[in-house]
């Protein structure tokens, strides 16, 4: 796998991500994170998910992106302000965060992982397949179709004016 | 130069997990904190990806599969985490989560 192309990439999505943490903005923290999105699926194309990438695409950038943009723009304060003694805070979530990812890359590289580097690649046909098979993933399948029509209704419920609904 | 590799995905996927886990932890706009739980969401998509190209089981599609479920729970954590958001809005005139504290002992 090339590596370079690998390197710039993953420098791509840390610095976009930390910039959707960090820019107090949060129209232009919203515009990171597409960034972002865009970054990891070029990570799936690398990795052979070419049905992953364009789901990324269409799901993250086209759906997700937008509805948290919908949110930046329909609440009042674009910019945080930072309240009095944040700093100590930030320090602290930096450490935790900080010797979260030495211990878990300390981990990752001390484990003899058994890979491969068999040409390994899912075809759509396949994963329609897999989706419809009962001995695969046909019962997690209904249970998201359940899962997205309670969270359609629910956000419905949620999301409406009170008494609105009372009739 | 070496070969990329499982170990390198799996750090980049870590290393965007602690990101999304200090934006969790550090931001105070409720819209903020969705995001970053995106960031997290992304990261765990990319380990099982790389978990998917480099196994040896002969069920090695699966890590594909999951990630295609998360993306859907995703999506629906993040509708209702905005429709939270907006009713929060329209009560408190801010979301800000240190001053929302209606469950507040």
């Amino acid at each position: 796998m090339n590596t370079v192309l690998f390197a710039a990439i993953a420098a791509f999505v840390l610095i976009s991500a930390c910039m959707v943490v960090r820019v107090s903005n949060l129209f232009h923290a919203g515009l990171s994170l597409v960034a972002t999105f865009f970054g990891v699926a070029s990570i799936y194309a690398m990795l052979d998910a070419h049905f992953l990438a364009a789901v990324q695409v269409l799901i993250y950038v086209g759906a997700i992106a937008v509805i948290l943009k919908f949110a930046v723009m329909l609440t009042q304060h674009l910019t945080e302000k930072e309240p009095p003694g944040a700093r100590g805070r930030l320090w602290g979530a930096f450490a935790l965060c900080l010797s979260f990812a030495v211990s878990s890359l300390y981990v990752i590289y001390a484990q003899p992982w058994s890979t491969t580097t068999a040409f390994r690649y899912v075809q759509v046909a396949d994963i329609g397949r897999y989706f419809l098979d009962r001995n695969e993933f046909l019962l997690p399948f209904e249970m998201v179709a359940l899962l997205l029509l309670v969270a359609l209704v629910g956000a419905i419920m949620v999301a409406s004016k009170e008494g609105e609904h009372n009739g | 130069m070496a070969e990329v590799g499982l170990q390198e995905f799996l750090a980049l996927s870590v290393l965007l997990f602690s990101i999304g886990l200090f934006g969790v932890l550090t931001r105070r706009n409720a819209v903020a904190i969705l995001m970053s739980l995106e960031l997290m969401f992304n990261a765990v998509n990319v380990s099982l990806v790389a978990f998917t190209r480099f196994s040896t089981g002969p069920v090695y599609y699966s890590g594909q599969m999951f990630a295609l479920f998360i993306i859907a729970v995703a999506a629906a954590e993040v509708t209702i985490g905005v429709a939270i958001v907006l009713s929060l809005y329209r009560n408190f005139r801010h979301i800000n989560v240190e001053e929302v504290d209606l469950l507040k002992w």
